[in-house]
């Protein structure tokens, strides 16, 4: 490795990782100056998932969902965490393949402040009190929604799906809130005229996790609650989620004949916005500007890795029509610079049009893959978001693999993205080259990487919508994981076929 | 922000792990801080010795740090090691962030005006760059850019960052309710794991009501803002004094005392000062002053030098304002400079300035009660006696307590001319 590579890589590096300090941590600093940046963690996007339904029976639907509110400390009162009343929060479908939103599903919450004594709403569930049910009068600060549908070319100011539905209170505790899953959690899931269903409320942060020392080495800490993650995991997020019936996503609002129809992949992807305002002379009433997209997120890893610190802002309110600016960086992403850099492992070169496929265009049909499966999905620029082919037949829950289409399960990343999928361990092989379209480097160690958590510690999905576990509750110790301590940080992680690292 | 991208980025660093074994010695004796930020930083310095990282993270704590605790001297720390890290990579955008952050809160407000224009023109649609220049163009003056800054940052990224600076650039312009609206949303909305930035914002939005003379709301949420982050100096100083404002001084005194017991405390010194003063203690009065004075002295160009020429005209030394007030206007004309200059000129007799210059600090329509004061002053001192009454009387309508003294006086020219 030469040394302007070295050097090159650091500045990545330095890039990176400052962004993440500086969500948390900068501020302009005479006392008396406003914060220059405040992490907006109530508008915070984390992950997107689209998937034909696994739950028996349902695969006529396609589950929706995008998580929201990363690092909810269970134990996080007095001030528990809701969705922000406002922020809006969306779901959008495009199914064209020219970047705009065909559909949106928007989300959009109210308050009913019982309580109201303080402004940043704590002391806000009676801890006296036992909440049994969504409409217990226990239930101190209960958050309702509404969900509306749009549809660009005939709908555009949408329609009421549903509308005063409740949020589950958070996770307080067996004391509070007894049986929470039972009780408020699958109550809260509502089914919709069209046969789907629709939730929102607090859930387990099934993929997350802290790996201890490490980020006490890099300093990534800082961007967790209070300044400081414990080296446990059991954070919750806010999750909203839908299930629609597969024709009422298609541009032909029919279900697809087969994979290869035209009408067979659809993108999807979330975002968080809100409102702007007049600075001198506001019209009217508070909270009644224009929308702004504070948030966006389609594939995991492309926002937070791919997209380089000079446009993360601009990344987050860009539409995927305008994805144009963020190509270069697929083509040739920091990260794949970053693997070589310091594990020292041969990586295709640039321009990267492997990585484009799954981010930006989707996968033609090709020998492969086989001449049944396809993502594309694209008018020939590029667009980041999810790419789910609705006609791809599910894999029954028994039958899941983690690693999706590199372990040969062709319903799971990057077609869409399951619950079930390991996209850290997919992602990081997809990135290091190590998959069936650059064969040159799909080789050990660059397709055996991972980061050794294969399951989610704390139990298994649900096997009903909305597939992500109950939220943890407030007095339930965070189990420690520190897989990768002691580990020799110089070699790449490689995992066995457990998705365990290999010591 | 996506959890698995930045696990990703956490197993590739991981592996960049190097023995540490040099100390960091960038600032000056820095003293240990617990905070795993500040250990960080450090670590990362000792690993990666070349690169502005770790230089990076230990301003930004520091600058957190000295929010946090009041203590201004701590971004002494930060400007070295920002230094550093220029150093190192000059084109650096976070450490531009942090170094353009440093021009304002040292008032090297025209360098900060550069330094976010120069990143203005490679991150067009960068919230941050825009709420720099708000700030700046607020403090020399320019309101005009001001609010066309702000209108950016907000149209970019609506969130606490822009609506705070919304706020106070509406209460700037008069407009108090617009200014209460949005300090409420942004307090509303900062992060619950930020506790400064939270209890900021509700101390924005006390004063707020505090400035209306709304005393009993502005001191539920100073209460609310100490209770969620307790100790909070800035909201001690306020609550200290609110209880001031409705003549609870026993409180106003202890709370501004143990404000004072952590570290000085500028504002605390003047409050405390008016407090001795109003009670007839001349000798515990001025030693609170010369504090003051002293304490600003020493912070050179750092200094809030109208807070100061303010002080120094009450107490009679006229020159030594008047010769602040016209540095201070001449580079910086904003609307309290203009007061300042207006009202130092007035103590000097020149009237036909003083008049001029108030008429350009009242030019926004802030409704400061303060400048309503100097303006009805000199108004009765030109000879528009009812017009100056008037304005001294809107000064004390809007907020019967908006200096501890100089409402006093206000009271009593009134009462004089009855």
């Amino acid at each position: 490795m030469d040394d302007g590579l070295r050097t090159f890589g650091r500045r990545l590096l330095t890039s990176i990782f400052t962004t993440s300090m500086l969500a948390s941590s900068i501020f302009a600093s005479s006392h008396g100056e406003a914060p220059l940046i405040s992490m907006d963690r109530y508008a915070d996007n984390t992950d997107t998932y689209a998937f034909r339904s696994v739950e028996p029976g349902r695969d006529g639907f396609v589950t929706l969902i995008a998580n929201f509110i990363p690092f909810q400390e269970p134990s996080g009162g007095p001030q528990w965490y809701r969705f922000d009343d406002t922020v809006l929060y969306e779901i959008k479908i495009d199914n064209t393949g020219d970047g705009n939103e065909d559909i949106t599903y928007q989300f959009e919450f109210t308050t009913r402040t019982v309580n109201g004594d303080t402004i940043l709403g704590m002391s806000a569930v009676n801890e006296n009190g036992v909440i049994s049910t969504l409409n217990d009068a226990d239930y101190n600060m209960p958050q309702t929604y509404t969900v509306r549908r749009i549809d660009r070319t005939f709908n555009r100011r949408g329609r009421v799906l549903a509308t005063g539905l409740t949020v589950p209170p958070a996770n307080i505790g067996p004391r509070v809130t007894p049986d929470y899953e039972q009780n408020l959690g699958q109550p809260a899931v509502y089914p919709l005229s069209d046969g789907g269903k629709v939730f929102a409320g607090q859930r387990d942060e099934y993929f997350y996790i802290d790996v201890g020392g490490v980020f006490d080495a890099i300093n990534l800490r800082s961007i967790g609650a209070n300044g400081g993650v414990d080296t446990t995991q059991g954070f919750n997020v806010s999750t909203i989620a839908i299930e629609v019936p597969i024709e009422d996503l298609t541009r032909t609002r029919t279900v697809p004949s087969g994979p290869t129809a035209s009408d067979a992949v659809i993108g999807v992807w979330s975002t968080a916005s809100r409102r702007s305002t007049r600075v001198i002379n506001p019209s009217q009433i508070v909270d009644s500007g224009p929308w702004r997209q504070v948030s966006r997120l389609g594939n995991p890893l492309v926002n937070e890795v791919v997209i380089p610190l000079r446009l993360k802002d601009a990344f987050n309110s860009l539409s995927p029509v305008d994805d144009a600016v963020a190509a270069p960086f697929v083509l040739d992403p920091e990260l794949a610079r970053l693997m070589q850099l310091v594990f020292g492992i041969n990586i295709p070169a640039p321009p990267r049009n492997d990585l484009v496929s799954i981010f930006a265009t989707g996968i033609p049909v090709n020998p492969i893959t086989g001449p049944n499966y396809t993502t594309f999905l694209s008018d020939g620029q590029p667009h980041e978001y999810l790419r789910l082919n609705v006609a791809i037949p599910i894999t029954p829950i028994g039958s899941i693999n983690r690693l999706g289409l590199l372990g040969g399960d062709v319903a799971g990343f990057p077609n869409g993205r399951r619950v079930h999928d390991d996209v850290t361990d997919i992602a990081l092989r997809a990135v290091a080259g190590g998959t069936p379209f650059t064969p040159a480097t799909n080789v050990p160690p660059n397709n055996a990487l991972g980061d050794g958590v294969s399951a989610n510690p704390e139990g298994p999905l649900l096997t009903r919508f909305p597939y992500l576990r109950p939220p943890n509750p407030g007095n339930t110790p965070r189990v420690s994981n520190q897989q990768l301590l002691g580990r020799d940080m110089s070699k790449p992680p490689v995992v066995d076929s457990n998705g365990l690292l290999v010591r | 922000m996506n959890i698995f991208a930045r696990w990703c980025l956490v197993a590739v660093i991981s592996s960049l792990g190097v023995s540490c074994s040099t100390k960091l010695r960038t600032t000056t004796d820095a003293a240990e801080y617990s905070d795993p930020k500040f250990k960080n930083a450090q670590a990362e310095i000792e690993r990666e010795p070349t690169s502005p990282r770790g230089y990076i993270n230990l301003a930004a704590f520091f600058m957190k740090e000295s929010r946090r605790t009041g203590d201004f001297s701590l971004n002494a720390n930060a400007e070295v090691a920002v230094a550093k890290a220029l150093e190192l990579a000059p084109d650096d955008i976070p450490a531009r962030k942090l170094e353009a952050s440093l021009h304002l809160a040292n008032h090297r407000f025209t360098k900060a005006v550069d330094a976010a224009l120069a990143m203005k023109a490679e991150l067009p649609r960068d919230s941050f760059v825009y709420g720099l220049l708000a700030d700046a163009y607020v403090e020399i003056g320019d309101y005009t850019k001001a609010v066309e800054a702000a209108q950016t940052m907000v149209d970019l990224k609506p969130g606490t960052a822009s609506y705070s600076r919304v706020a106070q650039i509406r209460s700037l312009h008069g407009d108090h309710q617009g200014a209460i609206e949005m300090f409420l949303q942004a307090a509303r909305i900062a992060d619950p794991a930020d506790k400064e930035t939270q209890s900021w914002c509700l101390v924005q939005l006390g004063d707020e009501y505090w400035k209306g003379g709304k005393f009993a709301e502005a001191e539920k949420i100073y209460d609310e803002a100490l209770q969620n982050f307790p100790g909070y100096f800035f909201a001690t100083v306020s609550k200290g004094r609110v209880r001031a404002s409705v003549g609870d001084y026993e409180t106003a005194e202890r709370l501004l005392t143990e404000v004072q017991a952590r570290g000085p405390n500028a504002k605390a010194m003047l409050m405390l000062g008016d407090i001795y003063e109003l009670r007839g203690e001349d000798d515990k009065a001025r030693e609170q002053y010369e504090k003051f004075e002293a304490f600003e002295k020493e912070l050179g160009n750092a200094a809030d030098h109208n807070r100061l020429a303010l002080s120094l005209a009450d107490r009679g030394r006229i020159d030594e304002a008047l010769a602040i007030a016209r540095k201070e206007y001449e580079i910086e004309p904003s609307i309290y400079s203009a007061d300042l200059l207006g009202w130092c000129l007035y103590k000097s007799g020149d009237l036909a300035d003083a008049k001029k210059y108030v008429l350009e600090a009242m030019r926004l329509n802030t409704s400061d009660p303060r400048i309503l004061f100097h303006a009805g002053m000199i108004a009765r001192a030109e000879g528009d006696k009812s017009g100056g009454n008037q304005l001294l009387k809107s000064a004390l309508e809007r907020n019967p307590a908006f200096d501890l003294l100089r409402s006093r006086d206000a009271r009593s020219a009134l009462a004089e001319s009855n």
